[in-house]
């Protein structure tokens, strides 16, 4: 029988031979003395901050994948400031007598205020002349172009302001009521306007353009991970885990350099480029030759571009998180349609891209089970983007265009 | 004060540093590195000697950080080359001569290579209790284990030995 508590004496024994010897204690003793204390050094910290912010500042400045486009040299052949007093008028007419038809509605709801408002704010459109008006006072003609449109969409109740709407004889004179007609609008529209100035990617970084909460996790999984990859170089050193862990990190690394490749809408020229970069996806020799017209209308916003081959392109950008994201596309020769919106409850919604000299005067609808038409004027001669708004209940219909003569095409 | 630490650090080495470095061997097995491990024992130690209060002695305190020492060591890839070296080195030898080496040993030696055969966790408790002669509550403490758990480890590895005690040796020293 042997005993474990001898265990110390046979090891002492076995091992008598064998010693911490003094040379050894001499040398312990000197590397005990020489030790410095462990000291954060903060230059190679700070490098490698500095490295990892100017690293982040140059991502956000690599060159875009997007091809460059010339676009239309014709700069601002129209005047904001009379589309304006147009707009002005046409809801005058609707507003005034205090009730709004069906067909009315559908008649100034039919066109978007986007590129008037984009001329008015940046000051930088090829469709709109903007007139010379302070900061304040584009931003006052924006809110009033919004909310004018935005309480004939939602059928809000004309009586209730017809008794405050006036005729104005000049633009000046519009100028100067601008204010009051914001207040007397405001009330009845739930949503404040918002200036799409300041929808610009900060850079073209995936990373730095994506939501605060993408960034927050990735940001929480890099630390994770090279803190649980620090461990384990520490203590455990397990290589096939070390190996895992390693290869998250450089993931995570490259995917925040990695550069955007979001097709965005947020100005006229972006827009562009983005329905052309959108083409070269699909192939190479289709590219945009011209952009004809945009819109924004609820929850989208539209390009209409002529293209290289003879096409009409109709693309929409869906909005995320702030920014207009390009998701679809249609093309066609003459008039190019997008698929039925049935995202508004009352209503359905249909986006018309017409081409410039199209000859077309007038685009209907018929309900095919109850015969009911609805119809919308069309300008035969100028390219624009079309919201066609019709009751739900119509689940079928047939098109038809007619030209200025009345004559169906 | 550093004359102090000098001072109780050549006086602990002389104490305690055969017994350390053979500690370590049992970890390692191989003298060079086992002195290299009890160096950096005692390095650690000297390091940490400020902020030891007293509440231990001094044994169990150098046997705590030995034990750290050690596990940090196998677990290093450096140690890990050195393991499959030597694996693929066994397989060089013969059957035969291993089993003659194993019986030529005395009874002791037997017991202490198969306490170095052991699995880490086990030989942490085997060699604390009974080589540094810890008490239950000081393993503990050491490993950051449960008591329960340090003497479920004890009985383990002893049946992994195969080691019958002899009477009295049933009832642990809690002290």
């Amino acid at each position: 029988m042997t005993s474990m508590t001898k265990l110390k004496e046979w090891m002492d024994d076995v091992y008598k031979e064998q010693r911490f010897s003094h040379n050894k204690k001499l040398e312990t003793l000197q590397k005990a003395r020489s030790s410095k204390p462990r000291v954060i050094h903060w230059m190679p910290i700070a490098c490698m901050l500095s490295a990892a912010v100017v690293l982040f500042v140059l991502a956000g400045s690599w060159p875009q994948q997007i091809r460059e486009l010339s676009i239309s040299s014709i700069l601002a052949p129209y005047n904001a400031n009379m589309e304006m007093i147009e707009r002005v008028e046409h809801f005058y007419a609707i507003a005034s007598d205090g009730v709004v038809t069906d067909e009315e509605r559908r008649a100034y709801v039919k066109t978007s205020d986007w590129l008037v408002q984009r001329a008015l704010e940046s000051g930088n459109s090829i469709f709109y002349n903007r007139p010379n008006v302070t900061e304040e006072q584009a931003t006052a003609f924006n809110e009033m172009l919004y909310f004018m449109y935005e309480f004939i969409y939602t059928k809000k109740d004309a009586a209730a302001i017809a008794g405050q709407l006036q005729l104005y004889r000049n633009y000046d004179a519009l100028l100067a009521d601008v204010s009051r007609m914001n207040e007397v609008l405001a009330p009845f529209v739930e949503r404040s306007y918002t200036s799409s100035l300041n929808e610009k990617p900060i850079s073209n970084n995936a990373f730095l353009n994506a939501p605060w909460w993408v960034k927050l996790i990735a940001i929480v999984l890099f630390l994770l991970f090279c803190y649980s990859f620090y461990v384990n170089i520490k203590t455990n050193r397990r290589i096939v885990l070390g190996m895992i862990q390693l290869g998250l990190i450089v993931l995570l690394t490259l995917s925040f350099f990695k550069a955007d490749d979001q097709l965005y809408g947020y100005d006229e020229t972006s827009i562009a480029q983005s329905m052309d970069a959108h083409m070269a996806l699909f192939e190479e020799t289709k590219y945009v030759d011209e952009l004809l017209a945009a819109a924004e209308f609820e929850g989208g916003r539209y390009g209409l571009a002529h293209m290289s081959n003879g096409q009409l392109l109709l693309a929409k950008f869906e909005e995320e998180d702030g920014m207009y994201v390009l998701r679809s596309s249609n093309a066609s020769e003459q008039i190019v349609e997008t698929m039925p919106a049935m995202d508004y409850a009352e209503d359905n919604r249909y986006i018309i891209g017409v081409a410039p000299n199209s000859g077309i005067a007038k685009y209907e609808l018929v309900d095919e089970q109850t015969g009911d038409v609805y119809f919308i004027d069309i300008d035969p001669i100028q390219a624009n983007i079309y919201q066609f708004i019709m009751p739900s209940h119509v689940t079928s219909m047939n098109v038809r265009m007619y030209d200025e003569n009345g004559q169906l095409q | 004060m550093n004359e102090e630490k000098d001072a109780l650090l050549m006086r602990v080495m002389e104490q305690l540093g055969d017994q350390v470095m053979r500690l370590c061997y049992t970890y390692v097995r191989d003298w060079q590195t086992a002195e290299d491990l009890a160096q950096e024992t005692f390095l650690r130690f000297y390091r940490a000697s400020h902020t030891f209060r007293g509440e231990s002695a001094v044994e169990t305190f150098i046997y705590r950080i030995a034990v750290n020492v050690c596990h940090e060591y196998v677990t290093s890839w450096k140690f890990k080359k050195v393991q499959i070296s030597n694996v693929f080195q066994q397989f060089l030898y013969s059957k035969d001569n291993v089993e003659q080496e194993f019986v030529t040993k005395t009874e002791q030696e037997q017991v202490i290579a198969r306490i170095e055969q052991l699995p880490v966790k086990d030989k942490d408790v085997i060699l604390l209790f009974y080589y540094a002669e810890l008490s239950l509550q000081e393993i503990a403490d050491s490993l950051k284990l449960p008591i329960n758990t340090v003497k479920t480890r004890l009985r383990r590895a002893r049946q992994k030995l195969r080691v019958t005690l002899e009477e009295g040796d049933d009832q642990y020293d809690e002290a």
